[in-house]
Formats: C-alpha cells, sequence, structure tokens
C-alpha cells in the first residue's frame, strides 16, 4: 500500500512543476470504492438530475478526517435491482488507508440519499451526522463512534431535501439545523418534458415543478422543531434550493444564512441575533447576478477572498450562466463575476461542488469547481455542450481568479465536493462524487518548497463545541487574513471543519486571534506542521 | 416529282438549333420551377413565422434558403429571424447557418445583427460586440449593451451615454441602457430612470432586482423597501394564478395596487381577467376601460370579451387599434357570429387587397365564404391557405 502511494505521488510530484498547484487521484490507492448511482432506469425521473454530495468528519474522534460518500440507488417506488445495493458509505481514515466501515457503525441503508452535514449536536466527544434524501431525512446520532439512527427527533416530514447546516442561530448555545428543500415532485405523476432526438423521454427543468420549503429545526433538548415560518423565512416557501451556508456575514456576531436557489432569487437571511430573520435577498444584492438575473443557483462557498474581513460569497450556476463572487462591502453585495475573471470560465459548464481554500500556501484563497450537465444526451440537443465537462481549478492572484490546469483530467459528471486535509499534511486534498460513476479521491501533490503550517482545530464551549460560526484571523504577506467556521458548504457537502494557517519561513508557529461564536476573543500560538487543538477560555458568559 | 433532299448540314444545323431550344427550355422551366417553389417556401415559411410556429418557420425558410432564388437574401434573413425566436435550437447551428448568410451577403446589416445575437447566445459576447459596433441602428446598439453587459470587456458609462444619444427614441434601447447603468453601477442614472422604463410586469421583474440594491446603496433604504415589496407583491400574485391554473381552478380576483402605473395596473388586472368566470371578467374589463389601456392591452381584452359574448364591449377596445391584423380579424368574425355577411365580406376585401399571400386571410375568407353558403369560393380559399401554409414542392 505504502509503495504504490508513494508511486502515485512520485509520478504527480515529477508531472508538476515547482509552485503551481497540482492533484492526483488516490481513490483506489487509499482503498475507496464507491460507485453512484441516481436510479436511472429508463423512466427518466427529476431527483436523477441532482446527484449528491461529500462528507468530511472524524466519526471516531482520532484525529484523522474520516469520509462519507452518499449514495442515491433506486428511486423509491422501483424494484430493487442488481445496482440495489449502491448504498452510502463510511470510510473510516487510517492515517494511510481508508476501510469501509458503514456496516460496523450501524449506518443503514438510508434511502435515496441527497446531502449531508455533520456537528457534535450533544457534544459528548463524537460527531452526529445528518443525511438528507428524497423522503424522510436521517439523523445519526453518534455514541462512541456507534451511529445510532435518532431519525424521529427531526419534525420535519418526507421532502426532496439536498443540502443541510447545523449552527446556533437562536444564540442559545446549542445547535440548530437548516435543510434546504428542491421541488414537490411525485415520481407518480412525472409531468411530460418532451423527447430526445433519440426518442428518449428529456429531462425536465426546474421551473416545471413547484419550489419545496426549507425548514429551520430549532433545537429544542436534542428534538428539531420546525420553525421557519414563525422565524420570517417564509418568503423561500417556494424556492428550489440546494446549496445552504450558515455564516456570519455582517459581523453582527450571529449565524445568518445564505440559499442558493435554482431558477429564482437566492436568499440571504440576515439574523437578528436572537434567531429571527428578515429577508435581505434583494435588498442586499446578493439574490441576483451583475445583471439583475436570477440564476440556477447550485453550490455555495463563503471566504475572505479580496482582504476584507466580512465573507465573499462565491454560488455555482447551470450552463449559459456564469458563476457569481459576491464582494461583501458591508452594507451590500456586488456580484464581481467579471472583475474576479468568472465570467467566461464558467459560461459553458453546469457548476455544483465549490470550495475556497489555500491551495499553494499563499494564504490567499483559491478555488475548485465541479461540473458536469443534467443530461446525458446534451450533445445531441446542442453540440456546443457536452455532459462530461472538466472540474476546474482557480487560482487567486492579486483580486483575480486565474483558471489553471491542477491536474484534473478528463470529462466528468460531478456533483458532491468537499475539501479536507485527509493525510494531515498541511495540504488540502478534494473527494468528489461523479453522476454513476466512481467517487474520486484527489491528492494535493503541490509543491511548494518548504512547507510551514499550523494546524487548527477549534473547541468551543458546549454544547456548541464544534465552534460553528467561529473566524479566525492572521497576518501573512502584510495582510490580514480571516478564515470562517461555517457550517453546510459547497453543494450537499461538508468540508474540513479545521483550519489551516501558512507560516513564514524561518518562523516556528503562526499567530492567530480567534473570534469565538459568542464575540469573546482570544489569541493563541500554534505550533508548525501539526494540528493543535484551541479550546475557547471560559469567561463565565 | 421532284424529292427534294435537305442539305446534312442544314439537318444538323436544325437538330443542333431543336436541340439548343429543347434544352433552354428545359433550363428556363426548371429554373423557373425551382424560383417558384423557393418563391411559395419563403411565403409559408413567413407565414408561419408570423403566427409564431418556428419550427414550421424553420424547416420552410431552409428549404427557401437551399433552393438559393432570386430572394435569397430575404430567406436568408427570414430564416435567421425563425432561429433567433421561439424554443431553444442548435446554438452551433443557427452560428453556422448565420455565418453562411453573412458571407453570401456581407453588406446585410439584418444578417450581422442576427449573426451577432447567436455569438452572443453561444457566449462569445466579445465577439459579437465587435461585430455589433459595426451596425448603425438601435437594435444593435441595444443588443451591443446587451452583450457588453455579460461580455469579459464589459461596458463603459460613456459607451451607453453615446449610444442613448444617438437613439433617443428608441424605448427598448432606453431599457437596455437602465439595464446597463445598474449593471455597472452607475447608480444615480439606474435610480433616475429605472422607474420611467419600467411599463410591463416583465420590465418590473427585469429592473427592479437591480433598482432595489440600487436604492439601499444610495441610502433611500425605505424606498428600496417599498420596491421590494412591490415586486414581491407582483411574484406573489404571479405563483398564485401559476397555483390556480396547475390546481384547475379560477383565479382569485386581483385587485392592482393603485400606487402602480396605469399601464402596471392595466396588465395586472388583464392577466388576472383571462383565469377568471365571466362576469368577473366583465366586470374586471368594465375596471379597464376607466384606465387608459386600451393601446397596448386593447386586442388582448377584446378577445377575451368577446369569446364572452360582450361584443360591445369587444369593439369598444378596438377602437385604438383599428388597422391591426389582431383587430381586423377580430371584427370579421364577430360580424359574423352576428350574422352581418355583408360588413364581414366588405371588411375582409379591403384589407386582403394587397395581401393576398398571407394564409390567416384566405382561411378568414374560407369562413366568410362559407358562412354565406358560397362553398366553391370556400374551397378555393382553403386550397390556398393551405399551399401557403404548406407548399407540396418536392426540391430536396
Amino acid at each position: 500500500m505504502i509503495a504504490e502511494q508513494a508511486t502515485v505521488l512520485f509520478l504527480a510530484t515529477i508531472a508538476s512543476a515547482p509552485g503551481s498547484v497540482s492533484f492526483a487521484e488516490v481513490a483506489s490507492t487509499y482503498g475507496i470504492e464507491f460507485t453512484h448511482d441516481n436510479g436511472a432506469r429508463g423512466e427518466v425521473h427529476f431527483t436523477e438530475t441532482v446527484g449528491s454530495g461529500v462528507v468530511w468528519f472524524d466519526y471516531d474522534a482520532d484525529g484523522h478526517l474520516d469520509l462519507l460518500l452518499i449514495n442515491s440507488g433506486t428511486h423509491p417506488h422501483q424494484v430493487a435491482d442488481s445496482k440495489a445495493n449502491a448504498q452510502s458509505k463510511l470510510f473510516r481514515n487510517n492515517g494511510d488507508s481508508f476501510r469501509d466501515v458503514t456496516e460496523e457503525v450501524g449506518l443503514e441503508n438510508v434511502g435515496y440519499g441527497l446531502g449531508g452535514c455533520a456537528a457534535d449536536i450533544d457534544a459528548n466527544g463524537y460527531t452526529d451526522l445528518v443525511i438528507t434524501t428524497f423522503g424522510e431525512n436521517r439523523l445519526y446520532m453518534n455514541v462512541n463512534g456507534r451511529l445510532q439512527d435518532a431519525s424521529d427527533r427531526l419534525q420535519d416530514g418526507p421532502k426532496f431535501s439536498t443540502g443541510c447546516a447545523f449552527g446556533d442561530v437562536d444564540g442559545d448555545r446549542d445547535l440548530d439545523l437548516y435543510i434546504v428543500s428542491y421541488v414537490d415532485y411525485d415520481y407518480q405523476n412525472r409531468p411530460f418534458c418532451g423527447e430526445l432526438p433519440s426518442g428518449e423521454p428529456n429531462q425536465c427543468v426546474p421551473t416545471q415543478f413547484v419550489g419545496s420549503r426549507d425548514n429551520l429545526l430549532i433545537n429544542n433538548d436534542g428534538y428539531f422543531v420546525e420553525e421557519s415560518a414563525a422565524r420570517g423565512l417564509d418568503a423561500g416557501r417556494n424556492d428550489r434550493g440546494f446549496g445552504v451556508l450558515m455564516i456570519d456575514l455582517d459581523g453582527d456576531v450571529d449565524l445568518d444564512i445564505y440559499v442558493a436557489n435554482d431558477g429564482s432569487a437566492n436568499r440571504l437571511y440576515r439574523n437578528d441575533g436572537r434567531g429571527f430573520f428578515s429577508d435581505d435577498s434583494l435588498l442586499s444584492g446578493a439574490a441576483y447576478d451583475q445583471s439583475g438575473q436570477p440564476q440556477a443557483g447550485m453550490g455555495v462557498a463563503a471566504g475572505d477572498l479580496w482582504g476584507s474581513p466580512l465573507p465573499e460569497l462565491v454560488v455555482t450556476n447551470f450552463a449559459m450562466e456564469h458563476n457569481n463572487v459576491y464582494t461583501n462591502h458591508g452594507a451590500y453585495f456586488a456580484d464581481d463575476a467579471r472583475q474576479a475573471g468568472l465570467l467566461t470560465p464558467s459560461f459553458r459548464e453546469v457548476s455544483w461542488g465549490v470550495v475556497l481554500f489555500d491551495a499553494d500556501n499563499d494564504a490567499d484563497l483559491d478555488m475548485v469547481v465541479v461540473n458536469g450537465h443534467v443530461v446525458p444526451d446534451v450533445e445531441l440537443i446542442e453540440p456546443l455542450m457536452q455532459y462530461g465537462q472538466p472540474n476546474q481549478f482557480f487560482s487567486n492572484h492579486a483580486s483575480k481568479f486565474s483558471k489553471q490546469d491542477a491536474g484534473f483530467s478528463g470529462q466528468h459528471v460531478s456533483r458532491g465536493l468537499a475539501a479536507a486535509d485527509f493525510d494531515n499534511n498541511g495540504t488540502i486534498d478534494l473527494a468528489i462524487i461523479n453522476q454513476n460513476g466512481p467517487a474520486e479521491l484527489w491528492q494535493n501533490t503541490t509543491q511548494h518548497g518548504e512547507i510551514r503550517w499550523a494546524g487548527l482545530t477549534l473547541e468551543g464551549l458546549p454544547p456548541n463545541t464544534d465552534a460553528i460560526g467561529a473566524k479566525i484571523q492572521f497576518n501573512y504577506s502584510e495582510r490580514l487574513h480571516t478564515r470562517f467556521r461555517t457550517a453546510g458548504d459547497s453543494f450537499l457537502s461538508q468540508s474540513d471543519p479545521r483550519f489551516l494557517v501558512p507560516v513564514a519561513p524561518h518562523s516556528d508557529k503562526a499567530q492567530v486571534t480567534i473570534n469565538w461564536p459568542d464575540g469573546s476573543k482570544s489569541t493563541a500560538e500554534i505550533p508548525v506542521s501539526r494540528y493543535t487543538v484551541v479550546a475557547q477560555p471560559d469567561s463565565g458568559k | 416529282m421532284v424529292e427534294e433532299k435537305s442539305d446534312p448540314a442544314q439537318r444538323a444545323w436544325v437538330g443542333w438549333l431543336a436541340a439548343v431550344v429543347v434544352m433552354t427550355t428545359a433550363v428556363f422551366i426548371s429554373v423557373e420551377h425551382r424560383a417558384r417553389a423557393a418563391e411559395q417556401f419563403l411565403i409559408a415559411g413567413s407565414n408561419a413565422l408570423t403566427e409564431e410556429r418556428y419550427f414550421d418557420a424553420r424547416r420552410l425558410l431552409a428549404r427557401a434558403v437551399r433552393l438559393n432564388s432570386r430572394n435569397g437574401e430575404q430567406a436568408q434573413v427570414l430564416y435567421l429571424t425563425a432561429h433567433s425566436n421561439g424554443p431553444a435550437q442548435h446554438m452551433s447551428q443557427t452560428i453556422s447557418a448565420a455565418e453562411t448568410a453573412s458571407a453570401a451577403f456581407p453588406n446585410n446589416d439584418e444578417i450581422k445583427l442576427l449573426l451577432a445575437k447567436a455569438y452572443s447566445v453561444a457566449g462569445d459576447h466579445n465577439l459579437a460586440m465587435d461585430l455589433l459596433q459595426k451596425i448603425d441602428s438601435p437594435d444593435a446598439a441595444a443588443e451591443e449593451l446587451l452583450a457588453g453587459l455579460k461580455s469579459s470587456k464589459g461596458v463603459a458609462k460613456d459607451r451607453i451615454d453615446e449610444l442613448v444619444e444617438r437613439w433617443p427614441a428608441s424605448p427598448e434601447l432606453r431599457r437596455v441602457a437602465v439595464r446597463g447603468y445598474c449593471t455597472i453601477r452607475a447608480w444615480a442614472e439606474c435610480v433616475a430612470q429605472t422607474k420611467d422604463a419600467v411599463e410591463t410586469i416583465q420590465d418590473l421583474q427585469d429592473l427592479y432586482p437591480l433598482l432595489i440594491p440600487a436604492l439601499a446603496i444610495s441610502g433611500k433604504r425605505a424606498e428600496a423597501e417599498r420596491a421590494n415589496e412591490a415586486l414581491r407583491a407582483i411574484e406573489i400574485w404571479l405563483h398564485e394564478i401559476d397555483q390556480d391554473v396547475r390546481a384547475g381552478q379560477l383565479a382569485r380576483l386581483k385587485t392592482a395596487d393603485p400606487a402602480l402605473s396605469d399601464k402596471l395596473r392595466c396588465e395586472i388586472l388583464l392577466r388576472s381577467a383571462v383565469h377568471m368566470q365571466s362576469s368577473a371578467v366583465l366586470e374586471q374589463a368594465n375596471e379597464l376601460r376607466q384606465l387608459p389601456c386600451t393601446n397596448r392591452w386593447g386586442v388582448d381584452l377584446s378577445h377575451l370579451t368577446a369569446s364572452l359574448g360582450a361584443y360591445r364591449l369587444a369593439r369598444s377596445f378596438l377602437v385604438a387599434t383599428p388597422d391591426e391584423p389582431k383587430s381586423i380579424a377580430l371584427r370579421i368574425k364577430m360580424d359574423l357570429n352576428e350574422g352581418n355577411h355583408d360588413r364581414a365580406r366588405e371588411l375582409l376585401e379591403s384589407t386582403m387587397r394587397n395581401q393576398t399571400e398571407i394564409a390567416q386571410w384566405q382561411w378568414l375568407a374560407a369562413e366568410v365564404a362559407r358562412s354565406a353558403g358560397r362553398q366553391v369560393e370556400a374551397y378555393y380559399h382553403n386550397r390556398k391557405a393551405e399551399r401557403l401554409t404548406n407548399p407540396r414542392w418536392n426540391w430536396k
């Protein structure tokens, strides 16, 4: 195993020039075998277009991030067939390989799985898990590394659920849950949406369906009670949502909610600090693209892209649109896709998962976007489009993204994407789910010369031990950088909850300021070349 | 009797001459036949385009183009127009057709405009802009701004000012210019000009998403919130109509916010009326008469009220648009339904005088003839209409 890994890394290393970002696909080398199945058996259902997500979380609390790959499988009404054993899988990270522990941990077949999110809800030191599905969503409470089904604690009912995120929205410190919902879809009443040149039924478009209300589930002693309408989220009752973020967008020390919607305004709900929200989507300028047009929002990510302490937002969209980069000006957002160089490179791609991370250790956040069309025969309809599309790496330099070859060879029909330093070497790696294809694990093989980094795991005061809503700040290259502990990420996925900080040459530690979710601050010196847990000081609040 | 022997040279010459005549005639007939076929396809395609049957128009006009007649340039323009409208088509096919047409007729601005539109749709906005800057028309100016707003180059405020100044009378360009000001964050112009540019619900849906953040950014938060509410109310209202229609129910009665402009109130009332029960429509129609709605919505309203048998009310909505083909057709049909055959025939004949090649009038003429018992004449008009719609030439 180790010899194989060394060979892969050696080949990737000699292929990449020093300084240029590169990744090598290592899924099979590390023992990950997973094939996604969207249930397509010829009937052509709208649910098949969506794909599923990836969740990085440390289920056994051993310091290595484990990998959950979510699967859909046969449609609920279909008879199980030879492919019906396609199910979500949890892979334990042994440090130098992964092992399928799905059955071992008690993760049974979850149904038509789509998205996921994870956090330690009960502060027992083990990360709990939610998997969203077409049907009943699943909540698994983690007890010493065993996942116990506690779905009856979710009072949300069956839906076509997609993204989800944990966060303390009402300031009572326990973690609430936001679950995005896509459309009302009925398998028995599939609308006729035309035919392809091949005579096969054509896939429907989202606007042929009525959107479905998202759920804000408030944590009430471990039970999650639906309160979206009462808390001001009614404006989005007909939205078709996918990606979601909980993040403090305006620096007022509470979690706001941002949802990417397919074909209608993206929603920005501002929190009043007590968990009541106002719909600030249009007023903020973060609802539409720079021409004031609604787009087909899919994935969403947030981060300090240009040096502001407030986070920018990135939203991925369908083909013939562009991906958005909403610069955060405090009082408003402005879609700077043109200025950021994203208009042309994202015009023909159907984009889904998106992650922002520092790929080249210069402290600026770079970006990976994964792509793939929804219609398998799209080439027959429009030769300029392709079902499989290249995944893209964008380097962030001087407040502009430039597309660069990072080794994502070939055409993909990708959906879920999440980033994590799975090998704990101070560089961010990627996991990708492909429609009806094998999952991919892309190891970062960038040559930095001597990499100097410091890793940081925040431990908040219970019950928000995950410190969701915290942010850290550090200086590097004469600029203040901010990183956010967000909840929800990318497309139906969740990335590494830890922080990586680049360290200047000849220094053996990083100096960081931590802004905790309750507004308190502390500073810490983080040693290089390893991850350090920093606990929130108890100020007695 | 002396047998006259013809000179072999003379015989050969006569034979040769006969062959030339036969061949010339054949070529002439063939060319003429081909030209007539092209003409028929052009007419039929044009009819399909007028009737917004875009697939038919594309098919028929493609054949007119292939036959490459003396009307080839017109055929190309109509063919590309059919491609640029209606349901989505292959972008690459449209570009290829437009490039071919442009190469054949390099001085035709309409073809250039359609080629630029095709580039723009396919995402080659910079290429489209370069081409559009060579065309001196308000349509090209509007397209240039639209392409520019989506391009990596962007559009400078000076360029928007320049184009608006060049074509001050073009409402379409004005709307696009407003969009441009908002998009490039020329907030003052955006805020000042948006409201005037909003004439329809579509305008409102297009421009308010730009106006609202512009107002908020300009410190006019209260005004931004009011605009936000107006947009939200419209969207909720449209959604409710959609739900009613999906559920197979009659739409709920809608009242238009008096704060909105008359034009918007007209549209709201009209669109609401479309899905109502008959008595409510008539009430709504009466309310609409109090507003200056007739210019823009007169024809739609008259069709609506006529379908309920309220002919007098329907006619009153047609006063402002007497010469629109849809108005004329409706008046003829109402005359027929009221038994006034002579008036229907008179109006039809005066209308058809120069428009015998339009299928719609031929269908109507057949209906008028049939209602007067003139079956042969009805048959003739039907055949003619069919030929105008679907020519039976077998040219590949």
